[in-house]
């Protein structure tokens, strides 16, 4: 328990108060003892008494000594004396202890009653006292017993008396001393509690100095310059670091002003108070301190105001020389700057490869496409193949860089798109086996069952990377096996890819930096494959872009493997996919094409592929008159280059749409060799149905044309058939028109044996083989006849891509629901007259 | 009673036509007190004698108090101690004051002031017979002040006074 000190003090104080004021009281009673014991106060009792022995014994000489009238006088003296001396004792107050002797009275009684006896005989005349001398001499020494013992009893009562007063000034003095004692000892705890008050405080003052030489020591060997000033502005005192960042010689200080030192908020000079100053409680500020020699610095400064119990309001100014700081700031300025301005370059090259190389280099290679369709010579023919595998390998160069800097600023986002991922990746694996068969690879696919049919992804990006893993296994491997397996990997629709070889494998210290732009592995003339070096950046940053990872194991001479994983979200079941682009063979129909393009070169080329495959074409050098030229013809396709000087082909197609006034006939593909693609929104708000990229291939091109022919047919000619849901009625009903229900039950009949041995045989697989195909096309060109167009449509995707299961399925569904359908039509048919 | 003390006022009132500043009468009566010793004053050889007359005549001084010798309340009138050895013209420091019967206290000087120790010559109103502790009686102002009750104060209240010798 602690007991606050005032509180102890204070009842210390206390004790020893009362103590000396009993002490006091008891001194003045010890004196007035003493006074009693030296007055002798009960001593006037037996000195009283002895006084009546004395008078009675005088009066008693002079009554022996009365012989004759005139020694009377002295007799009748002698016994006045003595009758006031009794009367004395009978009334005063002073006797009264000795008055209470049990004697006393009685022998006081018989004195009284000898004087009153007396009295006549004094008083009386001298001749009758002469008569009764003897009689009053007789009495008188009757009496005087009486008086001995009334004497006695004094001494008596005297003694008792000074025995009573012993004890009792024994009992003050015991008290005396025992009230000293406790003065004392108050004293003592007093003294005992000053003492360790007193060491109590000067523990406190140790301490206190330890602190402060510790807050001093602080203050000192901080690194920022720590001034305190007077509530005026006055320095008060500051440390070594603050001498050295102002530049003042130790102790030679005082008196200086903290306006001297540093500027304020406006960089005044001009304040009096560290209030005035606008530095007071802002926070590091920056602003201009003075050293002695008049040389200014850039200071950050921290202004206070400390509150000390003891003096008056203190201010506290931090100060740090920042100059370097600054200096340091600006030459990283300078060099992001610098830097900045490389990264400018660098896009201005790129620019330049956009336009400057790859339009010539689309002339090179467009010509060379035309150049192998006339007459050449054997040796021609090399020297062309070589051109040709030149320029592709510097078009892949130039694409590789390109690429690069696109996904790198990342401005176009990979469209999500619903994409049928077995089909996908079977097609991709299925274009690479001639290139593995070619370097005595082995290639095989395993597609894990659990794998979603229909995902919304991005096919071009998907299709990009699994062919630069596999393309870079195919280049690096010789005689090996290569898988590609795919399967659902954990939970979040992620989707596994790994492209598996038993090649050489890659040393583990190249394992870490195969990611990095320009990184080849083998980077001797002598290698052996070609590339920038670029082909798995680009990959990287594909499937970062996909939200995906992408990552390598590899054993040196065992093999390696390349694995990334992609979300990939099952498609919901409505949307079903777009027509891929695919290799058909050529429509037989040719169509009316115009081509919209400034270069003349490209006009030339791009016209004399699209001619050479059967098309005719107009060419517009420029958007106007491609406007007027669409007005007065009726195109199936135009083609309409972007960039153009002048109207661009944006602006020509949006235009065009206007004039004619149909937002989807005729279909406007856009060429564009920008690696930046416009965003999709603002090329079909300007009505623009597909973007065919730079360099145009003749393959390329017929594709294009393909599609704008299907597009045209669907939205113009046979319009119903793109929603046919089983049967095509119109066809059906042409049929009962033109050959009457019993022919079409017949062919019906004849297609439902077709079609039951079609489907005994399971699909073949991935090698695909060209009866099943012919035999797919035979069943679709039937189903045509018969008006089944789900059917047909079905056969006609089996045909393309004979190797998909599913489709095979697909189809068989199909079949079975059109058949139910189409029999009930017939039926119906039949049974109602023409 | 009433008669003596206008017969006492009466002499009050002439006793300073009577008495001449430098002169010290005879004594035509008993004499009930002498002073001796060092005084400037006599008229007898060696001192100065007073009987009550002369007493009755010096201004009178008169109290109440009571005594630890007597019962009750007691009036005192008698001339002051300090008037009495003033009227003598006393050099000296102590006196001797003596009783009829030898017996004798000393009475420093210094307790002659005003309002201090007086002469007795009357008590409640009348004069002391020596049965009485008369004719004279030195009595202090008991009651008027607490300083007087005290054991030395009492001894020197000597009554049946006949002598008083100063001393240097």
């Amino acid at each position: 328990m602690r007991i606050p000190r005032g509180f102890v003090t204070a009842t210390l104080v206390l004790v020893v108060v009362v103590a000396l004021f009993e002490l006091f009281v008891l001194l003045r009673s010890v004196a007035q003892q003493v006074d009693e014991l030296s007055d002798a106060s009960t001593g006037d009792g037996v000195w009283a008494l002895s006084r009546l022995e004395i008078d009675f014994y005088r009066f008693e000489a002079a009554l022996e000594a009365a012989q004759s009238p005139e020694t009377y006088p002295e007799l009748r003296t002698r016994f006045d004396l003595f009758y006031s001396r009794v009367a004395t004792l009978s009334e005063g107050q002073l006797n009264q202890n000795i008055r209470d002797h049990e004697s006393f009275a009685k022998n006081m009684a018989t004195l009284e009653g000898f004087v009153e006896m007396a009295l006549p005989y004094i008083d009386g005349n001298d001749a009758m006292l002469t008569q009764e001398l003897a009689m009053l001499r007789s009495e008188t020494e009757r009496i005087a017993p009486v008086v001995r013992r009334l004497s006695i009893t004094g001494v008596a009562s005297s003694s008792q008396n000074s025995r009573d007063l012993r004890f009792a000034t024994r009992a003050l003095l015991v008290k005396l001393a025992t009230s000293a004692l406790i003065l004392i000892c108050g004293l003592l705890v007093f003294a005992v509690v000053l003492r360790r008050l007193y060491l109590q405080s000067e523990q406190a003052s140790r301490s206190s100095n330890i602190s402060r030489a510790r807050n001093e020591a602080m203050i000192e060997s901080a690194l920022d310059g720590i001034l305190v000033t007077a509530p005026d502005g006055k320095i008060l005192e500051l440390n070594t670091a603050a001498e050295q960042v102002f530049g003042l010689n130790s102790g030679n200080d005082t008196g200086l002003h903290l306006s001297e030192l540093l500027k304020g908020i406006s960089e005044t000079t001009e304040y009096g108070s560290p209030k005035e100053s606008g530095l007071l409680d802002r926070g590091r500020l920056l602003t201009t301190g003075i050293r002695q020699d008049g040389s200014e610095f850039a200071a950050e400064v921290t202004l206070s105001q400390a509150r000390t119990s003891q003096e008056d309001d203190v201010f506290v100014a931090y100060v740090r020389d920042i100059s370097s700081i600054l200096e340091a700031q600006k030459e990283l300025r300078d060099a992001r700057d610098k830097a900045l301005q490389g990264e400018q370059a660098k896009d201005k090259l790129l620019a330049v490869m956009n336009h400057e190389i790859r339009t010539p280099l689309n002339g090179i290679l467009g010509s060379l496409d035309l150049l192998k369709k006339t007459d050449l010579t054997d040796a021609q023919n090399k020297y062309l193949g070589a051109i040709e595998t030149s320029g592709d390998v510097l078009m892949q160069h130039v694409n590789d860089v390109l690429e690069l800097s696109r996904l790198d600023s990342d401005i176009s986002k990979p469209p999500h798109e619903p994409l049928e991922l077995c089909k996908t990746i079977g097609d991709l694996v299925d274009s690479q086996k001639a290139a593995a068969t070619a370097k005595g690879n082995t290639l095989s696919l395993k597609l894990s069952d659990d794998l979603p049919k229909t995902v919304l992804g991005n096919p071009q990006a998907l299709r990009q990377v699994l062919l630069n893993l596999l393309g870079n296994a195919l280049k690096f491997n010789n005689n090996g096996l290569i898988n590609v397996d795919v399967e659902p990997f954990g939970r979040d629709d992620l989707v596994e890819f790994r492209v598996i070889d038993d090649g050489p494998g890659i040393a583990e210290e190249n394992l870490g930096r195969l990611f990095e732009d320009f990184y080849t592995v083998d980077p001797t003339f002598s290698r052996t494959a070609q590339g920038t070096g670029l082909g798995l950046g680009i990959t990287k940053r594909m499937v970062a872009a996909m939200g995906g990872e992408i990552g390598v194991e590899s054993i040196e001479g065992e093999g390696s493997m390349f694995w990334f994983r992609v979300p990939l979200a099952p498609a919901p079941k409505a949307e079903t996919t777009e027509e891929v682009i695919s290799a058909t063979p050529p429509d037989a129909r040719g169509a009316k094409v115009l081509l919209v393009e400034d270069n003349e070169i490209n006009q030339m080329i791009t016209g004399d592929m699209l001619r050479n495959s059967g098309h005719a074409v107009d060419i517009a050098p420029n958007g106007t008159t491609a406007i007027r030229m669409a007005e007065r013809n009726d195109y199936d396709l135009i083609l309409m280059d972007i960039s153009m000087p002048g109207m661009d082909g944006i602006t020509a197609a949006k235009e065009i749409r206007r004039a004619l006034g149909d937002p989807t006939h005729p279909p406007i593909f856009a060429l564009t060799a920008q690696s930046i693609a416009p965003e999709d929104t603002k090329l079909s708000a300007a009505g623009i149905t597909a973007v065919l990229p730079k360099p145009l291939t003749s393959e390329l091109l017929q594709n294009a044309v393909n599609r704008a022919l299907k597009v045209t047919a669907y939205d113009t000619h046979d319009h119903s058939a793109d929603e046919c849901n089983l049967m095509n009625p119109a066809v059906f009903a042409d049929l009962l028109t033109n050959i009457g229900p019993e022919r079409i039950q017949h062919h019906f009949d004849a297609l439902s044996t077709d079609l039951a041995a079609f489907f005994e045989h399971p699909a073949p697989g991935p090698e695909a083989n060209l009866e099943f195909r012919s035999q797919a096309h035979t069943l679709s060109g039937a189903a045509a006849v018969l008006g089944l167009c789900s059917l047909r449509r079905s056969l006609a995707k089996l045909e393309d891509h004979p190797d998909a299961q599913n489709l095979f399925d697909q189809t068989q569904q199909i079949w079975s629901e059109s058949r139910e359908t189409y029999q009930r039509a017939l039926d119906r048919a039949a049974n109602t007259p023409p | 009673m009433k008669i003596l003390k206008i017969a006492a006022l009466t002499f009050m009132a002439i006793a300073p036509l009577g008495v001449a500043a430098d002169d010290l009468d005879t004594p035509t009566g008993e004499v009930i007190l002498t002073v001796s010793g060092a005084i400037t004053k006599q008229n007898t050889d060696e001192a100065a004698a007073f009987d009550f007359d002369m007493l009755a005549a010096m201004p009178a001084e008169s109290f109440e108090t009571t005594t630890i010798w007597t019962e009750g309340s007691q009036s005192f009138t008698g001339v002051s101690l300090n008037a009495l050895l003033d009227f003598v013209g006393v050099d000296g420091k102590l006196l001797f004051a003596s009783a009829i019967n030898d017996y004798q206290v000393e009475i420093p000087i210094t307790d002659a002031t005003d309002g201090g120790p007086i002469v007795a010559y009357l008590r409640n109103g009348e004069p002391m017979s020596v049965r009485n502790k008369g004719p004279l009686w030195i009595v202090y102002p008991y009651d008027l002040n607490k300083d007087y009750q005290s054991e030395t104060i009492y001894s020197r209240s000597i009554w049946q006074l006949d002598r008083i010798e100063v001393v240097q």
